[in-house]
Parts: structure tokens; C-alpha cells; sequence
């Protein structure tokens, strides 16, 4: 597995339109592979602390996910995922993750898909359409799919090209999303609907005021919340306080604006002044428990990786997941994991 | 004679362009006050902060210059800004002084030992002193609520 750089990474995210915060400790490692389906993409998402992610998807877009495993924490518009969901939205987007995880994804325009998407056509108005489906019989068998695929896609690359098995995996797919919209469906109910729009207006704030010093009392003001109340929706939302969502989103900030910036001219002390760090001892030292690496790292790191001929990726040594040697077409085991994934996609079909 | 300020970010501002000697009774002041908080669950980051991280929580300026502990991630910063030829403004800005640290730790847990509270260190934590004023704290409301009652009670 190829692994990216927190700005490889949360790069993808942002040219699709959502913003991206790593809200955990510790050099970010995260990878993000993808397989088109037809008129369908599936995503593997695998990381190695947390982040928050929010936004919107394109107009018709609907994306279906699912935990990879019982040990990611992930939280669906704050309402905590189990392996034995599957996460559905359309419109707003808001995901976070506490600590290390993989997770699965499809995303899929629904105006092109024949004949509908039950688990999507009848969406609870809420949220712009997001739920959870509990449902670990559909989930398990979603994610032994999608897991399958990029363990085969990931032997013999363009296997999973072939026009004729990409009708069949099509097809194995929407059957599996049909069968994820049964079950008890656990809507972002009203409580948590309050307690969304308070966050999303404090995190407009923040982003309004990023280099002032802002208060909790401000912000509980704002929102309408009490300081406890507030607390316990930041945390349900982002996985971490509102303060603490704060200075990592200066930090972010810091690191986006070093990253853009030419090693030789990476003026750190003026942009950390201008994302409101107003003591230089105490945000390097801040910067470093967030990221894992002093500021002036930063801009040379990713210059190394936007240089010409230079690879963007490094092979990542925490993961303990690595892709098999790839057979040529006339490799013998290019035809066992043809019939491999053809007896997959029958199965699951069916 | 030098003047400090200490604030913990993003919003505390626990002394501004102070002398030394009220910076430490501004910081056990703010202690205090913080403590007080906490046993009421009213307590802002910033206190929590303290308690958490103790004096590490602090950004101390000593006439207007951030002073550093960590020597470092000071001469790392020192070094990347005299490679910009921007030395001049990172020393008027910035200066390395781990002892200030440890001074105003002792003189600051002196103060707590003059008033019967006896702690080991308040540099990297404040738990532990929190905890014992938090616990005068309840013993006090307890005798009031007491002393009140019997009032009322007309005894």
C-alpha cells in the first residue's frame, strides 16, 4: 500500500469539496485507494489518528460507507458507528474518527443508476439525508465485497477493469446497497440535530475569528449551549472539545499555509501569528505533539514530495498490510483471482 | 526591572506587564479562582488547562519577549529564522530561560506551603493541589449549609 503524507491526503478531500482537520496526535499516515465501478466509486480509506471531515456532496451524489473493522471509531454525524452499520448520506457531509481505522466507501451518482437505490430513496428529510442502518448482515457482507475487491484489485491491477466483470460487480454492488437499507435505521435524531447546528455555527466562528482569542463563554453564547452541553456535542461531532477543535484547526492552518510555501521562505513566526499562536515556544512545542515534526520540517517535507521525478508517496512501515507481487495477464494466478472474484461477485449477486 | 505577563492561550489572561512578585501572586490568584471552578464544574479550558498541564499550560513574556523552556525547539526556530536573515527580530521577540521556570514553580508552591498547602511540584500538573483545595472547598459549603441550618432552626 502506497501511503500519503497528511497533505497527499487531506488534499484529496479538499479538491472534492470538503474540508479536512486532523484532530489526533501524531504524524498523520493515511492512504486513500479507489476503484471505479462503472458509474460507481469505491473507496478504501485507511489512517493513523484522527480527523474530522465535513461538507458536501455534489448535487445527486450519495455515499454509502461501512467500518472496516470493530476497532475504528468513527462517528457518523456524531452518532457512533459499529460494525454492524451502514452509514448513508446525501448532501451534508460530517464524519470523524478517533485514533487509527480503515474504512470502506461507495459514492455514487443516483440519477444514474437504473432503476434506483432503495436504501437511499426513501431518506429520512434529516440532516440533508443521513443515517445509520443497522444492519451487521448487510454490513458484513458489504464489506467482505468492497474488501475483496481491493485485495484482488491490489494483486492484478486492471483485473478488476475488464468490461464484462465490471458489469457484474456493478451489479453485485447495488444489490448489496439495496440490501444495506433494511434495518433499524438510527436517524441523527432531534437532540442531535440542535446540538449539529450548534457546533457548525461555533466552527464558523472559529473560522471567522481564527486569530483572535476566543473564549468557551463566547462560544456558549453563540451556540446557546451550555459550557457542558457544548463540550459533550463537540466531543459527539469532532471526537474532541470545542478548544481543542480550535487549536488544532490553527495548527491545521499552519500547516497547510507551510506546506504551500517554499522551504526558503517559510516565514514560520508570521504565520503563526497570523493563525493566532502568540507565543513561539509554545507552538512549536504544540506543533509537534499534533504533527510529529517541527515547523521547519514541514516545508521541506513536502517541497521533497512536489519535486519532479520524485515520488508523493512513501511506502508506509507502521502498516502491516502489503500488496502482493503483481502477475502479468498470462500469470496463472491472474487466472485464479479472475475466478476468485467472478465466484465473489456471483455470490454476492445473487 | 523586568516586567512579565502570563496568559494560557486562547483566551486567559493571568497577568499583563507585572513585576515579578506580583506575577506569582497573580498566578496563585488565578490557581485559586481555578480550583474553585473546577469543584463548582464551572470551570473554563484554560483553568482545566492548568490543572492538567500545571505551569506548562503558561506562556510566560518577560518584557515582551516569549520566554522558551525548551532550549530545543528554541535554537531550532533560532537557527531556521537566522537562515532568513531574520535573527534580529526573533531575539527581540524570543529568549531562552528554562531557570524562570523552575523559579516561579518554587516561589509559586512556596506561597501554597505558606497557606497549608504542601505539594511536590505545580510544573507539570496541579491535580494534586487542586484536589486538597477542592476538598477545603467542600468541607467549608458543608459547615455553612450546617451553620446556616441551625440558624434557621433557631438553635
Amino acid at each position: 500500500m502506497d501511503a500519503l503524507a497528511d497533505d497527499v491526503y487531506c488534499g484529496a478531500f479538499r479538491s472534492a469539496g470538503t474540508e479536512w482537520t486532523q484532530t489526533g496526535r501524531g504524524p498523520f499516515v493515511g492512504s486513500l485507494q479507489s476503484i471505479r465501478v462503472g458509474s460507481a466509486r469505491v473507496f478504501r480509506d485507511r489512517f493513523s489518528t484522527g480527523w474530522q471531515r465535513s461538507g458536501r456532496l455534489k448535487s445527486g451524489h450519495l455515499l454509502v460507507g461501512t467500518i472496516a473493522d470493530a476497532a475504528t471509531r468513527a462517528r457518523w454525524f456524531g452518532v457512533q458507528a459499529t460494525d454492524g452499520d451502514v452509514a448513508v448520506a446525501s448532501g451534508k457531509l460530517d464524519a470523524s474518527a478517533v485514533g487509527a481505522g480503515e474504512l470502506y466507501s461507495v459514492l455514487l451518482d443516483a440519477r444514474t443508476v437504473s432503476g434506483g437505490v432503495p436504501c437511499v430513496a426513501a431518506v429520512d428529510r434529516v440532516h440533508d439525508d443521513a443515517y445509520l442502518c443497522r444492519n451487521p448482515l448487510a454490513a458484513g457482507r458489504l464489506r467482505t465485497f468492497l474488501g475483496t475487491l481491493f485485495e484482488l484489485g491490489d494483486r492484478v491491477p486492471g483485473l478488476i477493469k475488464a468490461p464484462a466483470l465490471q458489469r457484474r460487480i456493478q451489479g453485485a454492488l447495488m444489490s448489496l446497497l439495496r440490501g444495506s437499507g433494511e434495518g433499524r435505521r438510527i436517524v441523527p435524531n432531534a437532540s442531535l440535530g440542535g446540538r449539529f447546528a450548534a457546533v457548525q455555527s461555533c466552527v464558523a466562528y472559529m473560522r471567522a475569528h481564527i486569530d483572535e482569542a476566543i473564549s468557551l463563554r463566547e462560544l456558549c453564547d453563540l451556540s446557546g449551549l451550555r459550557s457542558r452541553s457544548l463540550i459533550n456535542a463537540f466531543d459527539a461531532l469532532t471526537g474532541v472539545s470545542p478548544m481543542a477543535y480550535l487549536k488544532a484547526q490553527r495548527l491545521n492552518g499552519v500547516r497547510r499555509a507551510l506546506m504551500s510555501t517554499s522551504a526558503d521562505r517559510g516565514r514560520i513566526i508570521d504565520i503563526a501569528l497570523d493563525w493566532g499562536f502568540g507565543h513561539m515556544g509554545h507552538f512549536v512545542a504544540d506543533y509537534r505533539a499534533m504533527f510529529g515534526e517541527r515547523p521547519s520540517q514541514t516545508p521541506r517535507a513536502a517541497q521533497s514530495r512536489r519535486e519532479p521525478g520524485r515520488r508523493a508517496f512513501s511506502r508506509d512501515e507502521r502498516t502491516p498490510y502489503r500488496p502482493h507481487s503483481t502477475g502479468g495477464s498470462n500469470d496463472p494466478s491472474t487466472t485464479f483471482h479472475y475466478a476468485a472474484l467472478l465466484a465473489m461477485v456471483e455470490a454476492f449477486g445473487n | 526591572m523586568d516586567r512579565y505577563s502570563a496568559r494560557i492561550p486562547p483566551s486567559a489572561s493571568i497577568a499583563e506587564d507585572v513585576s515579578y512578585d506580583a506575577l506569582v501572586e497573580s498566578l496563585r490568584v488565578y490557581v485559586l479562582r481555578a480550583a474553585f471552578a473546577h469543584a463548582a464544574d464551572e470551570h473554563g479550558w484554560e483553568q482545566e488547562e492548568l490543572r492538567r498541564h500545571g505551569l506548562r499550560a503558561v506562556e510566560l513574556f518577560r518584557n515582551a519577549r516569549a520566554v522558551w523552556g525548551d532550549e530545543a525547539g528554541f535554537e531550532g526556530l533560532r537557527a531556521e529564522e537566522a537562515r532568513q536573515g531574520l535573527s534580529e527580530r526573533f531575539e527581540r521577540q524570543n529568549e531562552l530561560d528554562p531557570q524562570l521556570f523552575h523559579r516561579l514553580e518554587r516561589d509559586l508552591r512556596e506561597r501554597f506551603r505558606l497557606t497549608g498547602y504542601l505539594v511536590e511540584d505545580l510544573g507539570e500538573e496541579m491535580k494534586v493541589l487542586f484536589e486538597e483545595i477542592e476538598a477545603d472547598a467542600r468541607d467549608r459549603e458543608r459547615d455553612a449549609r450546617d451553620e446556616l441550618l441551625a440558624e434557621l432552626l433557631g438553635r
